[in-house]
């Protein structure tokens, strides 16, 4: 690690140096030990193996959005263990990365721009999902059964969920894992972390199955399966939560997360709070408005 | 710390919850974490110095892990508890049998990588042994074959592979948790 943020950090002694350059070189860096961190990479593996996988199972195909789980799964909860680790780790190393010259906070909201390594990951998912249900379009059983895909319903609840339930999923996990391991950082904290986050996301899913309590969940589950005899006919949407709205909530719980991050130590700290302040608003509308 | 925020956690699904439908799962979840708690059983910060002291290594850390093993029991029967309050008891001797076999994978993968000069592998094994074993409710669902023993009827081939997947977790503990000292020091001290 000392190697590559010394190179990536260390200019020639003419050139000076911005914050910003700094700060993006930092993060090259960062999204590099991300990106090669090896649970990253089995995640990403076990990721692709799943997607081959799942084409070449005959699924029925009655719910286009389920891959999404897995991708928030591994990526997500996988992405906010690494990047407790990351954090975690300039504690561990506190003799070597003391010697860098930026202070803790320009660190950590590197770190929060090395989760877009997860975060592309989750794009790539998403887009994936797109392709192979616009190749093979997905069908209800019968046929005029409805799914949660283009046709049956509006595009943008789609593009919506689909971007809420994959994409900022593999975002907000490890911006999450940022934020835990800079407040908490005792040893524990990253499986008390993955227990309450994995509590926290079940228990509104599970418990008020196709209500609004859902979208208390920071992984809202936007879909339903209707599932006779232990096969799945059709799928639909929760019809008291707006996607569009949805996903704001979400975004804006990620931009909490890392305001959050950067609040542990004392700079800008003015500037911080009025943007989580901020934040907090746009979230209580953006949740008012999704469940109206 | 783990035992008694997954106990407090699991008081609070219990105690807020309109039905018991999360139970089972946050039972599991429960189960997980206990299990990844064991993982930290063989952190030992000071590792390059006590390796290296005449006390044999198993002895060394036999305290803690006696310890340890009481304190995740005590915290298993509390959540067994709480969960039998609410009519979302798991099958106990099914469900703890899990429980062992990983606690013993999540010690297996501790000693492992102390072995390999981790001082404190329990930081990265804990929530993995909690994500491994979530991985594998999400494949017994895909699969559409439960691989937990209390989420099915006993059946041999499930039985077999929790007794494996126990054996070779003891295998590896006894191969990785072999003392370093004694088979790297002492040969070398020994009278010629």
């Amino acid at each position: 690690m000392s190697t590559a943020l010394g190179h990536a950090l260390l200019p020639s002694p003419s050139t000076p140096v911005g914050e910003r350059a700094t700060l993006l070189a930092l993060a090259r860096a960062d999204a590099r030990r991300f990106a090669l961190h090896p649970l990253f990479v089995i995640a990403c593996v076990v990721l692709l193996v799943s997607a081959v996988a799942d084409q070449v199972q005959d699924n029925d195909g009655t719910n286009p959005l389920i891959p999404t789980m897995s991708t928030a799964f591994l990526i997500g909860v996988l992405g906010f263990v690494v990047a407790h680790r990351l954090t975690t780790a300039l504690r561990r190393t506190r003799e070597l990365a003391g010697t860098v010259p930026v202070d803790q906070q320009t660190r950590t909201l590197s770190l929060c721009l090395a989760c877009l390594v997860p975060f592309t990951v989750g794009i790539a998912g998403a887009v994936y999902i797109l392709v192979t249900n616009a190749i093979s379009p997905p069908d209800g059983i019968p046929p005029s059964a409805p799914v949660t895909w283009f046709g049956d319903y509006p595009a943008t609840d789609v593009l919506a969920t689909l971007f809420l339930m994959g994409p900022l999923a593999t975002l907000g996990g490890p911006l999450l894992g940022v934020a835990v391991a800079r407040w908490a950082p005792f040893r524990g904290s990253a499986l008390l972390g993955v227990v309450v986050l994995v509590v926290a996301t079940a228990i509104p899913v599970s418990d008020a199955h196709g209500s609004a309590v859902r979208l208390a969940s920071a992984w809202p589950v936007l879909t339903d399966e209707h599932v006779v005899n232990g096969r799945n006919l059709s799928s639909t949407f929760v019809p008291e939560i707006e996607p569009i709205w949805a996903m704001g909530w979400v975004l804006c719980l990620c931009g909490l997360a890392v305001v959050a991050a950067l609040l542990r130590d004392p700079g800008h700290r003015r500037q911080l709070l009025v943007a989580g302040g901020a934040l907090t608003v746009a979230a209580a509308t953006c949740f008012v408005l999704a469940l109206s | 710390m783990t035992a008694l925020v997954t106990i407090a956690l699991v008081v609070f699904a219990a105690a807020f919850q309109q039905t018991a439908g999360a139970l089972p799962f946050v039972g599991r979840v429960a189960e997980l974490a206990l299990a990844g708690g064991a993982a930290y059983l063989l952190d030992d910060a000071a590792a390059p110095l006590t390796t290296v002291a005449p006390q044999g290594q198993w002895r060394r850390r036999g305290p803690v892990l006696a310890a340890g093993v009481a304190v995740l029991a005590g915290a298993w029967l509390g959540v067994l508890m709480i969960l039998q309050w609410r009519d979302a008891r798991p099958p106990v001797a099914e469900s703890s049998g899990e429980l062992v076999v990983m606690a013993l994978v999540a010690v297996a993968a501790s000693s492992m990588l102390f072995r390999l000069g981790d001082p404190e592998p329990g930081v990265v094994v804990a929530p993995l042994v909690v994500v491994l074993g979530l991985g594998l409710v999400v494949v017994g669902s895909v699969v559409g074959s439960p691989i937990y023993l209390a989420d099915a009827e006993p059946s041999l081939a499930r039985g077999a592979g929790w007794s494996v997947a126990a054996a070779l977790a003891v295998l590896t503990i006894l191969v990785a948790g072999r003392d370093v000292a004694q088979r790297g020091v002492l040969p070398s001290l020994a009278p010629r």
